[in-house]
């Protein structure tokens, strides 16, 4: 069965040498406010809206762009595990994929509804800053988790 | 839906693996197919039909529950 749209087998290495140094970088990042001093660059944004001042359309700023890298890094190492072949990838396993893909949407989204009615403020702006990578890491974690069970069978 | 698969495979002394590699998908999903864990689509049924060269309805029956 020809399954359309998944990347080749290799990229899921790629994507797990991509996520580990992701990993750490994000965790120097959002506990100890590391950034990269070589990363300070004039970048086009489309909308600023600083927490001091105006918001800015259409304008070169200057940033710090590692805490931009990190989640550029995260999703597409995440992207890579979670859409890359399987050694054989046939329509039993396209079935597993689909069903962990509706698992894992409705998982992301009953946590989602959790927090918005129980946590506020800056903790809830955490939890949107973890729901983006939330969805691929719950399909991630469900699909292997089936992929497991199937091989040992 | 019932079949007959590990009947059909035992006639011609096949094992999963060998049928598996024959119509393209994993021995899981063969074994799958097999314990009714999974119900496979028309494509694959054909080919495991060929393989064995009878019928589709041969192999692949549907139960009362289907209906």
């Amino acid at each position: 069965m020809k399954t359309n749209y998944l990347l080749p087998q290799k990229f899921k290495t790629i994507g797990i040498v991509l996520l580990v140094p992701t990993l750490l970088m994000a965790i120097l990042f959002l506990f100890y406010d590391f950034e990269f001093s070589f990363l300070d660059f004039r970048v086009f944004s489309i909308i600023n809206d600083p927490i001091m001042g105006d918001a800015e359309h259409f304008k070169f700023i200057d940033d710090n762009i590692t805490n931009e890298l990190i989640a550029v890094f995260a999703i597409l190492s995440l992207v890579f595990i979670a859409f890359s072949k399987q050694k054989v990838e046939d329509e039993l396993v396209a079935d597993i994929r689909l069903k962990s893909l509706l698992g894992a949407t409705y998982i992301n989204y009953l946590v989602l509804l959790f927090c918005i009615l129980f946590f506020y403020n800056f903790t809830f702006m955490w939890v949107m800053m973890f729901n983006m990578f939330t969805l691929l890491l719950f399909f991630i974690i469900h699909f292997n988790f089936k992929m497991i069970q199937l091989n040992r069978k | 839906m019932k079949n007959s698969l590990k009947v059909e495979r035992a006639k011609k002394d096949m094992t999963q693996a060998e049928l598996a590699k024959l119509v393209n998908v994993s021995r899981q999903t063969i074994n799958a197919i097999e314990s009714g864990d999974y119900n496979l689509s028309t494509i694959l049924a054909l080919k495991i039909s060929k393989v064995f060269q009878v019928n589709v309805n041969d192999i692949f029956l549907l139960e009362a529950k289907d209906l």
